[in-house]
C-alpha cells in the first residue's frame, strides 16, 4: 500500500470519527440567549377576528322583512279591501250554483234565468 | 429540555420559520433545538474556541429571526442559509485574529477542551481539529462542509458563494494538506503501517 493511499485511508477514518461524534450540545445559557433574541424579534401575531353575530330581531320585524317590507303590506291591504268591496257590491250578479250545474240540463238552465220572464207551455 | 415530539420533528425547517413569523410561541424553541447544535459544532470546528463559536451561533440565529417575516418558503434551505451566515461570521473573526499573537489562539481554551471531551476518540479528533486549524480559512471551511458536515459540492458552492469546481479544488488541496500534516503522527494516532 502506498503512503498516499495509507494517509488517505487514515484521513477518511478520522473524518468519519469526527462526523460520528455528536454535535456540541448548546449550554443552557446559550439556549436562553437565543430564545430571548427570538422572543424580542418575533413579530406580534395578528389578533384573531371575532365573527360579528347579527342581533336577533323581534318576530313581527322578521315577518315584515320576510314578506318584503311595508310596500308589500300596503299591497296586501289594498288587495284585502278590494276583496271585501267586490264581495259586497258584486253579490247579486253572481250566478247561483256552480258552472257544471248550468251545463247539466235544460231544466236547471231555465230555472237559473232571472228577470221575471214567464215561460208557459202553450196548449196545442 | 424538551425534545421535539415526532409530529413536530417532521415539520420542515422553513415551515417552522413561517410559524415563528406568524407568532407561534413554540416554533423558535423547536428550531433552536434542531439547528443550534449543528451551527455551534460547525463554528467550533472553524474557530476552535467555544466562546466565539457560541457568539457566532447566537448571531446566526438572530439573523434568522430577523429574516423570518420575509422568508420565502421553498426557495432556499434554512440550513444552507445558516451555514453561509456562520461561514461569513467565522471568516470575519478569523481575519480579526490575524492581528493577534499566534500563541493566543494556538491552544484551545479550557472551555474548548471540555467541549472536545464530548466527542468520540478524543485523541484522533483533537489531532484532526488541530490539523484543520492550520489550513487556510477557505480550505478549512470547504473540507469541514464536505467531509465533516457531509454536504454536497453544489450546496457548499452556494454557501461559499463560489463555483462547484472551486469547491472541488479547495477540498482536494485541503485534504492533501491534512494528509501531509497528519502523516507524521500515524503511529501516535494508532494507525499501523500494514
Amino acid at each position: 500500500m502506498t503512503d498516499i493511499k495509507r494517509n488517505d485511508d487514515m484521513l477518511d477514518d478520522m473524518f468519519s470519527q469526527m462526523r460520528a461524534g455528536t454535535d456540541l450540545a448548546p449550554s443552557d445559557d446559550l439556549m436562553t440567549r437565543v430564545l430571548a433574541d427570538a422572543a424580542t424579534m418575533q413579530p406580534a401575531s395578528a389578533p384573531i377576528a371575532t365573527p360579528v353575530v347579527p342581533a336577533r330581531r323581534p318576530f313581527l320585524q322578521s315577518l315584515l322583512a320576510a314578506i318584503g317590507g311595508w310596500p308589500a303590506v300596503t299591497g296586501l291591504a289594498t288587495a284585502g279591501v278590494a276583496g271585501v268591496w267586490i264581495g259586497m257590491i258584486g253579490g247579486e250578479t253572481l250566478i247561483n250554483g256552480d258552472v257544471t250545474s248550468l251545463l247539466s240540463g235544460t231544466e236547471t238552465y231555465l230555472t237559473a234565468l232571472e228577470g221575471g220572464i214567464e215561460l208557459t207551455e202553450e196548449e196545442s | 429540555m424538551n425534545q421535539l415530539s415526532q409530529p413536530q420533528a417532521e415539520i420542515p425547517d422553513d415551515a417552522l420559520l413561517v410559524l415563528y413569523a406568524n407568532g407561534d410561541a413554540m416554533a423558535a424553541r423547536h428550531l433552536s433545538q434542531r439547528l443550534l447544535p449543528r451551527l455551534l459544532s460547525h463554528a467550533f470546528r472553524m474557530l476552535n474556541d467555544q466562546a466565539e463559536a457560541e457568539d457566532v451561533a447566537q448571531e446566526a440565529m438572530l439573523r434568522l429571526w430577523k429574516i423570518a417575516p420575509d422568508w420565502r418558503q421553498g426557495e432556499a434551505k434554512v440550513t444552507t442559509w445558516l451555514y453561509r451566515v456562520v461561514a461569513n461570521l467565522c471568516t470575519d473573526r478569523l481575519r480579526r485574529r490575524r492581528g493577534v499573537a499566534l500563541d493566543a489562539i494556538a491552544e484551545p481554551e479550557d472551555g474548548a477542551a471540555s467541549v472536545a471531551e464530548q466527542m468520540q476518540d478524543r485523541t484522533r479528533i483533537d489531532a484532526l481539529q488541530e490539523a484543520l486549524n492550520s489550513l487556510p480559512d477557505r480550505q478549512r471551511q470547504a473540507v469541514i462542509l464536505r467531509h465533516i458536515e457531509g454536504l454536497g459540492n453544489p450546496e457548499i458552492a452556494v454557501i461559499m458563494e463560489i463555483g462547484v469546481e472551486a469547491v472541488e479544488s479547495l477540498t482536494a488541496r485541503g485534504k492533501r494538506a491534512l494528509a501531509q500534516i497528519l502523516a507524521s503522527r500515524r503511529e501516535e494516532l494508532g494507525y499501523s503501517d500494514d
